[in-house]
């Protein structure tokens, strides 16, 4: 509550061009955008960029931002849109060029993306992730990193609640038999983090 | 209430949630993310307010005195056009 009563008040100093308040909501929910954008894209450069983006619009679009409800559903509505565009652009191979350059500035010496491909649980998920259809991929982070429940999927995406489940079903179903070989990677204590 | 909700939960769910967490837990932006999302932002604004001041949008803002009424003005705008055809044109009357 007090999250919300905070996330007011810095909304409603952003539409009046505080960009302080801005730099406020991006530290409150930067982790959240990244990791959910992160988690759909499943690649650490795209969800750099889109926490950027996200934010931008945030700061654009900000008059039309009604302060009175909460906002995180907004982000992830936003985060959700822009890493579908991203993946569909990908997928057409926009950013093959890009990727090419990259791949060959990155054959000297180790980056940081080539230190996070050695996290072993990082790399298991990203691949698993990346095997499933977008539409499952973005329900599954949402309601399986995020915790949000079916309805809240349903309104954040603007789609019927069957769709959602469904969506929730094939892609659980899809990854439960990618990770059925893999319980080994999974921790046997685990802690939430925030 | 709470016996009821938990005798739902399957194990994959949890499971699932766990390892999807897990495999997240160390990431984080990077550092500069936030003064780099600051600066756009700020010259986001400045792009906005250059293009909303009609001096910017001319180049420079320059006046002319004409008497106030529709003829002196409508001869005023036709001569603007044709000195400069190529610029958006802003009025202002002044007094």
């Amino acid at each position: 509550m007090a999250q919300l009563v905070g996330d007011r008040t810095l909304v409603i100093r952003l539409q009046q061009g505080d960009l302080e308040a801005l730099g406020a909501l991006f530290d409150r929910h930067r982790q959240l955008v990244y990791r959910t954008a992160l988690g759909i894209t499943a690649d650490e450069e795209a969800a750099a960029d889109l926490l950027q983006d996200v934010f931008l619009r945030v700061h654009r679009y900000a008059r039309r931002i009604d302060p009175d409800r909460p906002f995180e559903p907004l982000l992830y509505r936003v985060t959700a849109n822009l890493a579908y565009t991203w993946v569909r652009r990908r997928s057409l191979g926009l950013r093959l060029l890009q990727e090419m350059g990259e791949w060959l500035a990155r054959e000297r010496k180790p980056t940081l993306h080539q230190i996070a491909e050695a996290d072993e649980a990082w790399r298991q998920v990203r691949e698993a992730i990346s095997a499933l259809p977008l539409p499952q991929r973005v329900v599954l982070v949402l309601h399986y990193l995020n915790d949000l429940s079916v309805g809240e999927i349903a309104e954040i995406l603007e789609v019927p609640e069957g769709t959602v489940k469904s969506r929730l079903h094939y892609g659980r179903r899809a990854l439960k038999a990618s990770l059925g070989l893999r319980k080994d990677l999974v921790p046997e204590a685990y802690y939430e983090f925030t | 209430m709470n016996l009821r909700s938990s005798s739902r939960i399957d194990p994959t769910d949890r499971y699932i949630s766990r390892w999807l967490k897990s495999g997240l837990a160390g990431k984080s932006p990077p550092v500069a993310a936030r003064s780099r999302l600051l600066a756009a932002a700020s010259a986001s604004m400045a792009a906005v307010r250059r293009q909303r001041s009609p001096a910017a949008r001319g180049g420079a803002a320059m006046g002319i005195a004409v008497p106030p009424d529709d003829w002196s003005l409508g001869l005023a705008r036709q001569a603007v056009l044709r000195w400069f055809p190529a610029m958006v044109i802003s009025y202002r009357i002044g007094h």
